[in-house]
């Protein structure tokens, strides 16, 4: 469960990253890419002034996963799940139990606006999925 | 009005087996004479990787262990670490120790719990007057310059490593963390000889990594009580237990709580 949470938060800590950038805001938006068995999109919080924007679909060992964000002045306001495709059941309990902790966890890791993070020794996988690298990608040309 | 945000630019390697990550500040950040700078920090830790490591079989401390090489015969950094280590164990009660007890009962000398602090903030050293965050496998140094934000750093909560159990606001100085979170139990208690159980991660934060890292460890290896070591060091620290309960010296982020 940690993993695809982990891999959740990255993809979408990312996409925050990028939304940072006021050059590339509007430029840099990810198209939404049709992807397998996608369940129907539930209906996102319309949110005044804000913009929707339809991360890409995710393949994972687990499965596929798509997002919405709804940025409002420059912040996430709120993360919908778009699809969520699972490869056998066992995902399907994974993604029951991380989908809806994703939601909180991107809100709270943007809350706390951080440069950078302090954690016992990050193996190199564990990098992969980490806020850290999420952060260094926002931040790589 | 809000601050001007400086230009930023990350750079990232994996050396010694974990992502260590540059971020520069400010302007000129793709000219040449900066390039230069972030090599000489890569270069420089992959070069104690080479001396230091002890999962190579040809670094000096492998051959040191098996008995090919002396100290004095050895790369110089060697000498240095080894008088660090002596060092770290004297200012920490022996909670931190380079000589680590096998099974069979002898001992073997690994500095690896110091060299990392040790190599990072000399790598760091190599950047003295730039806007940087060095983090290397989550210990971090920090310098920001004059009319720049302070750096933001994150602390890791080690029993749900995807949230942040506190945020410290650094101009300069270093953070480490040690614990069990992302490698299992590798600390090992030097009086019991067993593996720490009841805390779950420490961070320490203070002017050097080199420090902050051996009293992040020695706290992580004497249990719950470990915080204690820190006192009149200069240095702050935030414990937390494996059953969830944290605990913070005075200074630590604004501490009390």
């Amino acid at each position: 469960m940690r993993k695809i949470t982990f891999f959740l938060l990255a993809t979408i800590a990312g996409l925050i990253g990028l939304f940072s950038y006021r050059t590339s805001f509007g430029e840099a938006v990810p198209q939404s890419r049709p992807a397998e068995a996608a369940t129907p999109a539930p209906s996102p919080t319309v949110i005044a002034g804000g913009r929707l924007v339809d991360g890409d679909a995710v393949f994972t060992e687990y499965g596929t996963v798509q997002v919405r964000v709804t940025f409002a002045g420059g912040r996430v306001a709120d993360v919908v799940i778009l699809q969520k495709h699972t490869v056998h059941e066992h995902s399907l309990v994974l993604n029951e139990l991380a989908l809806p902790r994703l939601r909180e966890q991107v809100l709270d890791a943007q809350s706390a606006e951080v440069d950078t993070v302090s954690g016992a020794t990050a193996t190199s996988r564990a990098y992969l999925d980490s806020l850290q690298s999420a952060i260094d990608r926002a931040h790589t040309p | 009005m809000s601050p001007l945000v400086p230009p930023r630019r990350a750079w990232v390697e994996q050396i010694m087996g974990m992502p260590v990550s540059l971020h520069l500040r400010g302007p000129g950040l793709d000219s040449a004479p900066v390039r230069r700078s972030v090599d000489a920090v890569f270069a420089l830790l992959r070069e104690a990787d080479a001396v230091f490591s002890t999962y190579r079989t040809d670094s000096d401390v492998s051959r040191i262990d098996r008995g090919e090489l002396t100290v004095a015969d050895a790369h110089p950094w060697v000498a240095d670490v080894a008088a660090l280590c002596d060092e770290a164990r004297e200012h920490t009660g022996g909670w931190f120790d380079a000589w680590l007890p096998a099974p069979d009962g002898a001992r073997w000398w690994d500095p690896s719990g110091l060299v990392k602090g040790w190599a990072v903030e000399r790598a760091a050293e190599l950047l003295s007057g730039a806007d940087f965050c060095l983090n290397a496998g989550g210990d971090v140094v920090v310098s920001a310059a004059p009319g720049h934000p302070p750096w933001r750093v994150g602390v890791e909560d080690p029993r749900q490593p995807s949230r942040l159990a506190e945020v410290l606001t650094l101009t300069s100085g270093a953070v480490a963390t040690s614990g069990t979170a992302q490698r299992g139990a590798h600390i090992v208690d030097p009086y019991r000889r067993s593996t720490t159980a009841d805390v779950a991660g420490v961070t320490v934060t203070g002017p050097s990594l080199r420090w902050a890292d051996v009293y992040a460890t020695a706290a992580a290896a004497s249990g719950v009580t470990g915080l204690d070591l820190l006192r009149g060091t200069g240095y702050e620290g935030m414990l937390i237990g494996r059953d969830g309960r944290a605990r913070v010296t005075e200074g630590f982020a604004g501490a009390p709580r």
